[in-house]
């Protein structure tokens, strides 16, 4: 996993993405709400093939807690 | 923190707008009915913004039919479907969008925001799934969240999208498919009969809102339906009266089965007031009228749209590529769709401006209801606002 595939993968589940960056928040920035996320977490279980529990998603808010997230706890390498 | 601080951010983007601009287009204060012109203040703009297509709220015979109804029934029956609100004329404006629409049985609603808000809930249960169209209408969504199963959006008309999640549905009991029919902001018209043929070979439940749809799209006006050729449709349809068919209420189609489990099961039909008698004589009257007359209503309709398309493109505006009959020009940043709005104000012509986040940001539109009343005259001036605003204001084209 690399922090390109993290941040290709949101930027392909939002229309049209300005700027991303490793710390763009993307509820308070790109005003991304709770389908979005949806659609987010979906893309990348398929990406990793595994399941991931929504609940996760609520503390996390950019591309770099994102990829944190799944590293520690997924153990997506 | 007091009651106003907390509450203020919500429309803080909108408030910032209205105030260096200095115009408010939400909440304008109308003084005439829907016609092609609105009296505001004492002066008298062209309404493109209502999303009455066919100039049904002021048609003479349907008016006539409400006058007649309420004559006869009053004002409301002041109670719900289920109790005493079902009147006479309920079952006779069922049957009549059944026939319209090809489809078995019909329940009417005070709204479709009620009909789509309360149905999705009381079909989907926690051990469904449920995919929809990412940029669907706020009422579908609430009732997708009211549905408490597991949710997946696909990307906004993206069939391909939509088979690669229904390929992972298994151990769903039942899946259910969501969709609008014609996406009004922009015009585009969702593929629904490759939605529904996909939803056929997954066994999946479709749900269309054709809002924007009915007596929009179709050759006859007969909405999305007779626009993809799809005849016997088993899955589940609604749509508002209050767009083309000039009125206000909200329908929902399908199979009998389906229809009478809601009819017992559907809190927001229970326990809401049943929707007055005159609107719905008014609704038979207006499908009757649409039935004789569709043909001719959707060719006005899309000549309306092809020379304002055509027009605004030759001055060098961008359109959305509309399918419907809808024409939104794209404008960009909030700012610039505020004051194109403006502008268009200015020159008498009332538009809605859409910005981010109803639209992606910097893709803000001005859409613009090519009614089928409006005269030659009338399409002219709107060319020549937009013309005279292309001259005089080169800030808004500027990337
Ligand atoms: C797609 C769509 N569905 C539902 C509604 C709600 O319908 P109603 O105005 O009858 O509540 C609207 C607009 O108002 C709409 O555009």
């Amino acid at each position: 996993m690399s922090m390109e595939t993290i941040m290709q993968i949101i930027a392909d589940n939002l229309t049209d993405v300005p700027q991303l960056t490793e710390t763009t928040s993307l509820r308070a920035e790109l005003n991304v709400d709770s389908l979005d996320v949806i659609m987010i977490i979906n893309a990348l279980e398929d990406e990793f093939s595994l399941t991931i529990d929504e609940d996760d998603f609520v503390e996390v808010d950019t591309p770099a807690e994102i990829f944190n997230l799944l590293k520690s706890k997924y153990s997506v390498e | 923190m007091s009651v106003r601080d907390k509450f203020a951010f919500n429309y803080r983007e909108e408030d910032r707008l209205v105030r260096e601009l200095k115009y408010n287009p939400y909440y304008q204060v109308i003084s005439s009915g829907a016609g092609s012109s609105v009296e505001i203040d004492s002066r008298e703009y062209l309404n493109l913004a209502s999303n009455n297509y066919l100039g049904f709220s002021r048609n003479p015979e349907i008016l006539a039919r409400m006058k007649q109804t309420i004559d006869q029934y009053g004002a409301s029956m002041c109670g719900t479907p289920v109790a005493c609100g079902n009147v006479d004329l309920y079952a006779e404006t069922a049957v009549a969008f059944s026939r319209f629409l090809g489809l078995e049985d019909t329940i009417i609603f005070p709204s479709c925001y009620q009909a789509n808000a309360g149905i999705i809930g009381t079909l989907a249960k926690p051990g469904d799934i449920i995919l929809v169209d990412r940029s669907s209408h706020a009422s579908l969504l609430d009732g997708i969240r009211a549905a408490k199963c597991k949710v997946r959006p696909f990307k906004h008309n993206d069939v391909d999208h939509l088979l690669r999640l229904i390929k992972r549905t298994d151990g769903y009991d039942n899946i259910f498919v969501i969709t609008e029919s014609v996406f009004s902001t922009e015009g585009s018209i969702a593929p629904f009969d490759k939605i529904y043929r996909i939803c056929q070979e997954f066994d999946a439940i479709p749900i269309v809102d054709d809002s924007h749809g009915i007596g929009v799209i179709g050759k006859n006006g007969g909405g999305i339906l007779e626009e993809k050729g799809i005849e016997n449709y088993e899955g589940i349809y609604t749509a508002s009266t209050g767009k083309a068919l000039g009125l206000a209420g909200g329908i929902v189609s399908s199979v009998s089965e389906v229809i009478m489990y809601l009819k017992y099961n559907s809190a927001s039909l229970l326990y809401s007031t049943a929707l007055p008698p005159v609107f719905l004589s008014a609704t038979t009257k207006a499908l009757e009228i649409l039935s004789a007359t569709g043909a001719e209503l959707m060719q006005k309709l899309r000549a309306n749209k092809a020379f304002l398309t055509s027009q605004l493109t030759e001055l060098g505006y961008r359109t959305t590529e509309a399918e419907a009959p809808i024409c939104s020009v794209i404008v960009g940043s909030n700012e610039k769709t505020f004051l194109m709005s403006k502008l268009l104000f200015e020159q008498s012509i009332l538009t809605t401006p859409f910005i981010f986040p109803s639209v992606a940001r910097d893709k803000g539109v001005i859409r613009m209801i090519p009614r089928v009343d409006l005269t030659q005259q009338q399409l002219e001036c709107v060319i020549e606002a937009f013309r005279k605003i292309k001259a005089e204001r080169p800030e808004l084209f500027e990337q």
